[in-house]
């Protein structure tokens, strides 16, 4: 008869790359949109002073930290939970989900229907987060990607679509 | 106002990417190492390594048995399987299981999880009063029986508390093995008859709701199949993704009739039909809808003396069996035979796509007046048809020989 044994899974590493470099990206764009968008700096606004919410994979990561500063904008304060108090942790149920979601076979209103997503905090603050990283991903993917990545895709106007769009990636990449 | 209560505790999960859920829900359950329970099946099909896909990264250890192995096999083997999960288990620190296979990996599991949780001397015999070890169930095909209701049965002891059930299943199509046209329609038909029985009998609000989504799964699959037929000509291809997708639907149908399996329901086609196919070559679905409409008729007669009868409405079978249209054409009055006619038309065109072979009576099946009396008396002193008296079981057998119609409805 063989015998029990006992397995302790591996790492995925290609994903756990992938998915850190995304969320720096995408950490770093937050922080740009909320200085460059008035819509994004003002669900910023709503928050109260040095909120912090972080996105994530549960249970070891990668996470992105982004806080609302003393002057109301966001920054971002890297991939590292432990290192400050976190209001507002959104984590997806598996680093397997969160590669789904950032590499848009499925949006966040989908994923979070198919019971992946899940928050610690308050509900109104993690709503006012999914719009301001939708907004994000507008700002950030070419059109036919950002359709699979949100529930709609905004009508903006020119100078949103153009030189708000090239601002925020600017900043993102520059990180002022 | 009547009373019914319903309990299912079972948490159901389905599709694409379901099993990466599984070290999430396992946390949330306070378990960080589970012992996983594999049959034949799930071990050549190497159903395992899917599941320790998901858990990468999760940074859980997880333990995997060797096949369990089965039933027919020399008497002493599940007694050492069974021994040696145990010590595996309780030496080796693990704090769950989970069930991977068919239904008999599940009653293993639970058997296991008696054992694990109350200690061993349990399983000789007790009744289960409390909360067990956290339990999770992954089917690999449409054949899950009992696997997500609270019954189990080791060493022909049976064991029946809302404590056994599975605390989460888990439909992972990934998971799935191809299961042939014949287990499919036996399925689908015992799902079917559940239902109908639950629905037509029960006067239990929530369990006629799942009974309802049953019927719809499973009477899906069998139109499809009346049309298809039992061995079509068509490619292979084409073949493979009907099946597929029909045993999707049945698999979920087949757990959601477990939860219809508790004390409180009716089960007399069940009862009857597990006799029927043990002692004859008539399927358990099959025979469970050849005795459907003369039990519907004979139970479903309003102020019958039996437990189920005084909330029973068959004319509210009509609507899961018809679909709203078909429902909407028929005055209320008449509701109830055309439930019933709806089961026997859907009899009659298994004997047509079948060629025959598929019978439409018990006597079409080789049973006569003599054998049915006395698979009667032999159900009548195992005490499974609870509140039945001798006379309306012996009507509803005599009127199952022949597919005559019982009057009075």
């Amino acid at each position: 008869m063989e015998t029990f044994t006992e397995i302790k899974p591996g790492k995925r590493y290609v994903k756990r790359i992938y998915l850190s470099v995304m969320l720096w990206f995408v950490g770093r764009a937050v922080q740009a949109a909320s200085r460059v968008d008035k819509a994004v700096a003002a669900e910023f606004a709503a928050m109260p002073d040095n909120y912090t919410f972080s996105l994530g994979a549960f249970p070891n990561g990668p996470y992105m930290v982004v806080r609302k500063d003393d002057t109301g904008r966001a920054k971002y304060l890297g991939s590292r939970l432990d290192k400050q108090p976190v209001h507002l942790e959104m984590s997806l149920k598996s680093l397997g989900h969160l590669f789904t979601l950032f590499t848009f076979q499925e949006s966040t209103p989908t994923a979070n229907a198919r019971d992946r997503l899940y928050v610690s905090g308050d509900v109104p603050f993690a709503c006012a987060a999914v719009r301001i990283l939708d907004i994000v991903q507008v700002y950030l993917l070419p059109k036919p990607i950002a359709r699979l990545a949100i529930k709609r895709y905004p009508k903006w106007t020119l100078k949103r679509h153009t030189l708000d769009r090239a601002a925020v990636l600017v900043r993102t990449v520059t990180g002022i | 106002m009547s009373h019914f209560s319903f309990l299912c505790r079972t948490k159901l999960s389905v599709g694409t990417n379901a099993l990466e859920h599984l070290p999430f829900d396992l946390s949330a359950m306070g378990s960080t190492k589970p012992l996983v329970i594999q049959d034949k099946a799930a071990h050549l099909s190497k159903a395992a390594k899917l599941l320790t896909r998901a858990f990468k990264d999760s940074g859980m250890a997880i333990g995997i048995s060797p096949p369990m192995p089965e039933f027919d096999e020399q008497p002493n083997a599940l007694s050492q399987f069974i021994k040696s999960a145990y010590t595996t288990y309780t030496e080796k620190g693990y704090d769950a299981i989970i069930a991977l296979g068919h239904s008999q990996a599940s009653d293993m599991a639970k058997a296991l999880n008696i054992a694990v949780s109350m200690g061993p001397e349990a399983l000789k015999g007790t009744e289960i009063s409390q909360p067990l070890a956290p339990f999770i169930y992954l089917p690999v095909g449409v054949e899950t029986d009992t696997a997500a209701s609270g019954q189990t049965r080791f060493n022909n002891l049976d064991f029946t508390s809302d404590f056994l059930a599975p605390d989460q299943v888990l439909i992972s199509p990934e998971l799935l093995i191809a299961d042939d046209r014949e287990t499919l329609l036996n399925t689908s038909l015992f799902c079917l008859s559940l239902g109908s029985e639950v629905i037509g009998l029960s006067g239990n609000p929530p369990a006629m709701a799942y009974a309802a989504a049953v019927i719809r799964l499973a009477d899906k699959v069998l139109e499809a199949l009346t049309v298809s037929g039992l061995n079509p000509d068509d490619n292979l291809r084409k073949r493979k993704k009907e099946e597929q997708e029909w045993q999707n639907d049945l698999v979920q149908a087949s757990i959601m009739a477990g939860y219809l399996r508790s004390e409180g329901l009716p089960a007399l086609c069940l009862a009857i039909a597990e006799q029927l196919s043990m002692q004859s070559r008539l399927s358990k679905g099959h025979a469970m809808l050849l005795t459907l409409p003369t039990v519907l008729e004979v139970l479903g007669q309003p102020g019958h003396n039996t437990n189920c009868s005084p909330f029973s409405d068959l004319s509210k079978l009509l609507l899961p069996l018809e679909g709203p249209k078909g429902f909407s054409q028929v005055p209320e009055n008449q509701q109830p035979q055309a439930a019933i006619q709806a089961i026997r038309s859907r009899i009659n065109a298994l004997y047509r796509i079948s060629k025959g072979s598929l019978p439409r009576t018990l006597e079409e099946a080789g049973w006569n007046e003599a054998t049915l009396k006395a698979l009667g008396d032999k159900l009548m002193a195992s005490g499974v048809c609870k509140g039945i008296e001798t006379n309306v079981l012996d009507i509803v057998l005599t009127h199952a020989l022949t597919g005559k119609p019982v009057t009075g409805i």
